[in-house]
């Protein structure tokens, strides 16, 4: 459902981005993993239409959008979660005020949006009355169960995640991922997921692609990427990771989503 | 574990902080051997950094700490370890997060190298600025890869080479203890790996005791010895990393061990 096809981004004579291709089917999961300034979280904002591209073309739902012409590619079929769930939050607001806040283009009735706001609540698994809350009153965890609740409540086809659990506690972050997985399973969602958690990737992801210095070092299969890095760069980032215990030493039976 | 019959370097005992009536660290009993890697472990709120900072004597004045410190058997009241900054500060090295706030942005890394070396009277150095061969200092800097400064500021380093002189004035003041706050959370993983593999390793040549206070419990059993969680500013449990992995006392810390890698089924 999304292809990138030679993606390249060019600002102030630098290239951020080089010639960056890969493919997400329906119900998948990519992880771009990379160091910081790789360029994961500038991949992301291109494919949000954020960053203007200078070259290459990206297909989503059947659309193409070719550059430097069209950049406006993104809404209203994806959607993102961002790293700092109270940051992304308006204070002013009340919880319910952010969710609906991504319906009011769809020229809902007031009663339809009410409904869509409890049900994505509901769906986060976040008790009924949560809705009058203000950002301030709610917990980290909570608030970044609302900013996924505010990212489905617009029923899009492919989220994106930037870092979305590394502010939150170990325990936190593996209850919110268990999340992820059933509304993925429920609504048939892609993710694509910008993390430097390997563990993280390695547990979670169908596909890696892996960044460095704006261009694509691999782009591989989840397992085959983690059995053996193909490129010099992909095998020192799995050592250090297994070197400060974020990849587990002797694998665990090797653990699959199914 | 070696060094168990010798007395601790550093014995922290009833630690207490509290802020208008509120418990932020509640009688902390914990002490450190000489040479040993202890990590601290705490998920956000459980009063990591209030020990550091009362260890430190840098609490805020808000705070009111009690509570004493024993150091090579000589026992201070930590109520007064603010007054001076710390009673035992020659003896600590602390190693920021954020490598940036430990350095002069305005100043060259060479002067500041200099001008660590000419506080803490180790090394004259001579009048091209080089100390001479077979020094500690030099010691220290290639074995964390530091070389040529040139005429570069801070921020023309990279955050990692950064913290790797941080890591360096650390080592070179030959502090009995080393804090390393948070050390990989600023850095990107093969640069911390490397620079955590190196400073353990020349704190082990040279007797120094580093304490590591850490959220991620998988980096604290890779290079600790030994463990202290914390929760909720109570100190559960301190044991060897062996027993804290293998055996842990409190159900905190079970849970804790139990969700350190990326492991859960989703059935």
């Amino acid at each position: 459902m999304l292809e990138v096809n030679k993606l390249s981004v060019r600002m102030q004579k630098q290239n951020l981005l080089e010639d960056i291709s890969f493919q997400l089917n329906r119900g998948e999961t990519l992880c771009i993993i990379g160091e910081s300034g790789s360029g994961k979280t500038t991949l992301l904002r291109t494919l949000l239409g954020l960053i203007p591209m200078s070259q290459g073309s990206v297909m989503l739902e059947s659309q193409v959008y070719q550059s430097p012409e069209q950049s406006q590619i993104g809404l209203p079929s994806t959607q993102i979660v961002m790293q700092d769930p109270i940051a992304a939050l308006n204070p002013r607001q009340k919880i319910k005020c952010s969710i609906a806040e991504s319906l009011y283009k769809l020229s809902l009735q007031a009663a339809e949006i009410d409904q869509a706001v409890k049900q994505a609540l509901r769906d986060v698994e976040l008790p009924e009355g949560m809705e009058n809350r203000y950002p301030s009153q709610i917990s980290l965890g909570q608030a970044q169960r609302v900013c996924i609740a505010r990212a489905i409540v617009a029923k899009p086809g492919i989220l994106f995640f930037d870092e979305p659990l590394s502010a939150l506690d170990a325990i936190i972050q593996k209850q919110i991922a268990q999340l992820l997985y059933r509304l993925k399973k429920q609504n048939a969602l892609s993710y694509i997921f910008v993390t430097h958690d390997l563990g993280f990737a390695r547990h979670y992801a169908d596909k890696i692609l892996l960044l460095n210095n704006g261009k694509v070092e691999e782009y591989r299969d989840v397992n085959l990427f983690f059995q053996r890095p193909e490129s010099r760069y992909g095998q020192e980032l799995l050592e250090a990771a297994y070197i400060l215990g974020s990849l587990p030493q002797k694998k665990t039976e090797e653990f699959r989503v199914a | 574990m070696k060094g168990r019959s010798n007395p601790p370097l550093l014995e922290l005992s009833g630690l207490t902080v509290t802020c208008d009536g509120q418990i932020l660290l509640d009688n902390i009993n914990l002490d450190i051997f000489s040479g040993e890697i202890l990590a601290v472990v705490g998920e956000s709120g459980a009063g990591k950094s209030t020990l550091l900072r009362s260890l430190l004597g840098v609490t805020s004045s808000e705070l009111s700490v009690a509570g004493s410190l024993t150091f090579e058997g000589q026992k201070h009241d930590l109520a007064f370890n603010r007054l001076n900054a710390s009673l035992i500060k020659n003896s600590l090295a602390y190693v920021p997060q954020n490598p940036s706030v430990g350095l002069d942005p305005l100043k060259r890394l060479k002067w500041q190298w200099r001008q660590a070396l000419r506080v803490l009277k180790k090394v004259q150095p001579d009048k091209e600025g080089e100390v001479k061969k077979n020094d500690f200092s030099q010691h220290i800097l290639s074995q964390l890869n530091l070389k040529a400064f040139d005429k570069k500021y801070p921020h023309q380093w990279s955050r990692g080479m950064q913290q790797r002189l941080l890591l360096a004035f650390a080592l070179v003041a030959r502090p009995r203890i080393i804090i390393l706050d948070e050390p990989t959370s600023a850095l990107d993983p093969i640069v911390a790996a490397k620079a955590l593999v190196e400073v353990t390793k020349v704190a082990k040549e040279n007797d120094i005791s580093v304490i590591m206070v850490t959220h991620d419990l998988a980096l604290a059993t890779q290079f600790a010895e030994r463990i202290a969680v914390l929760s909720s500013g109570k100190l559960l449990e301190v044991g060897t990393t062996d027993e804290i992995l293998n055996a842990p006392a409190h159900p905190y810390t079970s849970n804790l061990v139990k969700h350190r890698h990326w492991e859960l089924n989703y059935a």
